[in-house]
């Protein structure tokens, strides 16, 4: 009778242990958001389908091209830190610092951004097209974010240059 | 004392099933994030990065660095938008 208890008390943490140290990902919210979208839009006219498709890979395209002008700045910006502390033997500051830190910041927030992948939130397909213009703006925001990271921080590096 | 080595090794085996199963999971979650990398982070490479040697007015090329506005992509984009919402 023990064994049975302790077999099935086992058998419980077993089934459960995987729900314990399951942790929430960026990767599992796509997933839901792609599940949801799938799971809405497969009961929508082909052709609407398709014009969803069509803005959010335009979106895809411009957040891809955009991402890379902004990384490609953000290389340089940390190449210019890089070139500047050469001239001055390699002393670092506090604005130095400060500069890297925001160089770094903006880095990671481009790389973040170009990662992205926009789903739409789907409400009905009466409201198809505020679905897709609130994907559009939510885009915006967001790449905007990234872009203001990276002129923030070319004015902290443009206090050190100067 | 059978009935204890028994419901030990119960145990142990056990245990060590739900450890295999975590790490399944772990790396079930590790490989569907190709979907992720869909879009790369970047396609630049290193040598197309500005070259800054002695010379350079780090200054003058730091202000040049100054991202382009981005209001024309998303004016296309509402545009397209608009443009597909005539017949939604």
């Amino acid at each position: 009778m023990k064994f049975l208890v302790i077999t099935l008390l086992c058998l419980l943490t077993l089934l459960t242990a995987n729900n314990i140290f399951a942790r929430t990902t960026p990767l599992d919210i796509v997933n839901s958001q792609r599940s949801d979208y799938e799971a809405k839009v497969k009961y929508y006219l082909p052709e609407d389908k398709q014009k969803l498709e069509n803005i959010s890979g335009q979106i895809a395209v411009i957040n891809r091209k955009r991402t890379d002008q902004l990384d490609q700045i953000m290389l340089t910006q940390g190449k210019l830190l890089d070139e500047y502390l050469r001239r001055h033997d390699f002393k670092s500051t506090e604005s130095t610092d400060r500069a890297r830190y925001y160089i770094t910041f903006a880095h990671e927030a481009v790389a973040f951004q170009a990662a992205k992948i926009y789903i739409y939130d789907l409400t009905s397909e009466s409201h198809l097209s505020q679905d897709a213009l609130s994907l559009i703006n939510k885009f915006q925001s967001e790449l905007e974010y990234a872009k203001n990271a990276v002129v923030h921080s070319q004015q902290v590096l443009t206090g050190v240059l100067r | 004392m059978k009935k204890f080595l028994l419901i030990l090794s119960v145990l142990i085996i056990l245990a060590g099933l739900s450890l295999l199963m975590i790490q399944g999971n772990r790396q079930k979650s590790l490989s569907s994030t190709q979907t992720l990398n869909e879009i790369p982070v970047t396609s630049a490479s290193p040598s197309s990065v500005t070259l800054i040697d002695q010379n350079t007015n780090l200054d003058k090329l730091n202000q040049n660095l100054t991202p382009e506005d981005f209001s024309a992509d998303y004016a296309n984009l509402e545009s397209i938008a608009k443009r597909e919402s005539t017949s939604l």
